[in-house]
C-alpha cells in the first residue's frame, strides 16, 4: 500500500474556505415544509435573499424545459407559474451547481460531469421516491443532489491522489468506497455527512449523503437512503459522470424489496429515466450561459 | 454521440462515445461502400413496440435500425464487421441484483442480435466495472478505447 494520506475530516472542513459556501438562503429553502403554513411567496421571498441563486432560478424558469410562451420576471410570478414544489427543487438545483459542476481532479471528471451525475442521481432518486411512495420526493432529489459532495472537497484537498486510491482498490479488488476507508480512514460519504452537517443541512438529507452506497446500515432505517442509492446506480449505469473510480461500487439488492419495486418495474423507469435526463439537458444550458 | 443516438457516415468522420457505463458503444463500417455507422445503446430489450426515435435505445432494436440505415445508404451487409466496448456493471451484482445488472444483459443482447444478423465482430473491450470512452475515425477504421488504468489504446482498426 502506498503511504497513506494523513488528512482528517476536521481538516478538510477546516480547510473549505477555498469551497463555496452552501447559500442560506438554500437552506431556509430546504427547510421550508409543504404544509398549508407554508406560502407560496414565503419561498420567493426566501430565494430572493440570495442574489446569484435568484438569477439562477429564473434562468431555470425560463430555460426552454419548461416551454415558457412568455418571459418570467421574477419570484413570485415563477412560483405562480411553475408552483411552489418546482421552485423549490430549481432552489436546491441553483444552490448545488456552483458545488457540483466544477471538473474534479484526481477523480477524472471534466467540467459539468459531477454535474451530470449529481443531477441524475437526484433525478432517479426523485422518481423511486414517487414510485414507491416510501420517501418524500423533494427529499430525495435533493439528498440525490448532495450526495456526492465529499467528492468536491477531497478532490479539491487530496487531487491527483486520489488516482491511487482507484488502482489500489483495483488491485485489491475492492470497491471504491472500502478503498478510501483503508488508505484514508473515512470515505466520501462521511466527508459529504460531516460538510454537510457544518452547514446545518436537515438531517434527512444527510441520510442520503450518508449511506448512499451502504443504505441496508442506515440506522434507523429511512428509505432517501435506497432511493439515492439505486438513483445513483442508475446514473452510474447511464454513464453520467463516470469518472476513476468508474462502477467500482456494491450494489445492495436489498433496496428492491425495501422499496417494494419489482426488477421488472425497474427496466421501465430505467427507460423512462433515460427520456426524462436527456430532456432536462436543456435546462443545464440555460444554467451555464 | 448522445445517449440513444443512432448515426451514419459516408465518407470520413469521427465518432467519440464519452464516459461509458453499461452503455455499449458499437460501431460498424462497410469499407467498400466507405459507410460507417454508430449507436450508444443504453438498455437491452425494448420489450412494447418502440417509436421511431427510440429505436437506439435497445440493443434489439438499434443495431438492426443502424444496419438497415448503412444498406439504405449503400451498404451492403456482408462487408460490415463491427466493433464494441462498455457494458459495465456494479461491483457484486448478483442474486435479484443480477436484474439490474444492465451492463451483463446489454452485453447478452448485443451478442444475440450480432449472431442473428450474423455481423463479425472484430474486437470488444466490455464488462468489468470500469467506465470507458470509445472513439473512431472512419478515415483509418481505427477505433480506440480508454480508460483510467490502460490509457488510450488502439482497439482494432475496422479497415483492412
Ligand atoms: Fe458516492
Ligand atoms: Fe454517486
Amino acid at each position: 500500500m502506498s503511504k497513506p494520506i494523513n488528512i482528517t475530516l476536521d481538516d478538510i472542513v477546516a480547510r473549505t474556505t477555498d469551497l463555496p459556501t452552501f447559500s442560506a438562503a438554500a437552506l431556509e429553502v430546504m427547510k421550508m415544509a409543504d404544509s398549508a403554513n407554508t406560502r407560496a411567496q414565503d419561498i420567493a421571498r426566501v430565494v430572493s435573499q440570495d442574489q446569484a441563486m435568484s438569477v439562477r432560478v429564473l434562468r431555470l424558469a425560463n430555460s426552454a424545459f419548461y416551454g415558457m410562451s412568455r418571459k418570467v420576471s421574477s419570484l413570485p410570478e415563477a412560483v405562480v407559474v411553475l408552483g411552489m414544489r418546482t421552485v423549490k427543487n430549481l432552489a436546491m438545483v441553483a444552490a448545488t451547481y456552483p458545488w457540483m459542476s466544477k471538473p474534479l481532479k484526481g477523480y477524472d471528471l471534466g467540467p459539468m460531469q459531477m454535474w451530470h451525475h449529481a443531477f441524475g442521481t437526484a433525478l432517479g432518486a426523485q422518481m423511486l421516491a414517487i414510485k414507491s411512495r416510501k420517501c418524500d420526493d423533494q427529499l430525495a432529489f435533493t439528498s440525490g443532489l448532495l450526495h456526492d459532495v465529499g467528492k468536491v472537497a477531497l478532490s479539491l484537498w487530496i487531487g491527483e491522489k486520489l488516482k491511487a486510491i482507484v488502482y489500489y482498490a483495483e488491485r485489491e479488488g475492492l470497491t471504491f468506497d472500502e478503498a478510501e476507508r483503508k488508505i484514508l480512514g473515512y470515505d466520501h460519504t462521511e466527508v459529504g455527512e460531516h460538510l454537510g452537517k457544518n452547514w446545518n443541512l436537515p438531517d434527512d438529507v444527510l441520510l442520503g449523503v450518508r449511506w448512499h452506497h451502504e443504505p441496508a446500515k442506515c440506522e434507523p432505517y429511512h428509505a432517501v437512503a435506497d432511493c439515492v442509492h439505486l438513483g445513483s446506480a442508475m446514473a452510474m449505469s447511464m454513464g453520467l459522470g463516470i469518472g476513476g473510480d468508474g462502477l467500482l461500487y456494491k450494489f445492495d439488492d436489498g433496496c428492491y424489496l425495501r422499496l417494494g419495486i419489482s426488477p421488472d418495474e425497474m427496466d421501465s423507469i430505467t427507460a423512462d429515466y433515460v427520456e426524462s435526463f436527456k430532456k432536462y439537458e436543456s435546462m443545464f444550458q440555460a444554467m451555464a450561459a | 454521440m448522445g445517449l440513444a443516438e443512432i448515426r451514419i457516415a459516408k465518407g470520413p468522420a469521427n465518432f467519440a462515445f464519452i464516459g461509458l457505463g453499461s452503455c455499449i458503444a458499437f460501431v460498424a463500417l462497410d469499407p467498400v461502400a466507405d459507410i460507417a455507422g454508430a449507436a450508444h445503446i443504453m438498455l437491452p430489450k425494448s420489450g412494447q413496440p418502440v417509436k421511431q426515435e427510440h429505436l437506439g435505445k435497445f440493443a434489439d432494436t438499434a443495431v438492426g435500425e443502424l444496419v438497415r440505415l448503412m444498406e439504405s445508404h449503400g451498404a451492403k451487409k456482408e462487408n460490415i464487421t463491427a466493433a464494441y466496448a462498455g457494458g459495465a456493471s456494479l461491483a457484486e451484482v448478483d442474486g435479484a441484483a443480477a436484474k439490474f445488472d444492465i451492463g451483463s444483459r446489454n452485453l447478452d443482447a448485443i451478442k444475440a442480435v450480432l449472431d442473428t444478423l450474423k455481423i463479425p465482430v472484430k474486437a470488444t473491450d466490455a464488462g468489468g466495472n470500469t467506465g470507458r470512452t470509445l472513439k473512431m475515425a472512419t478515415s483509418s477504421g481505427d477505433v480506440t478505447v480508454k480508460t483510467i488504468k490502460l490509457g488510450e489504446a488502439v482497439l482494432c482498426s475496422l479497415r483492412g
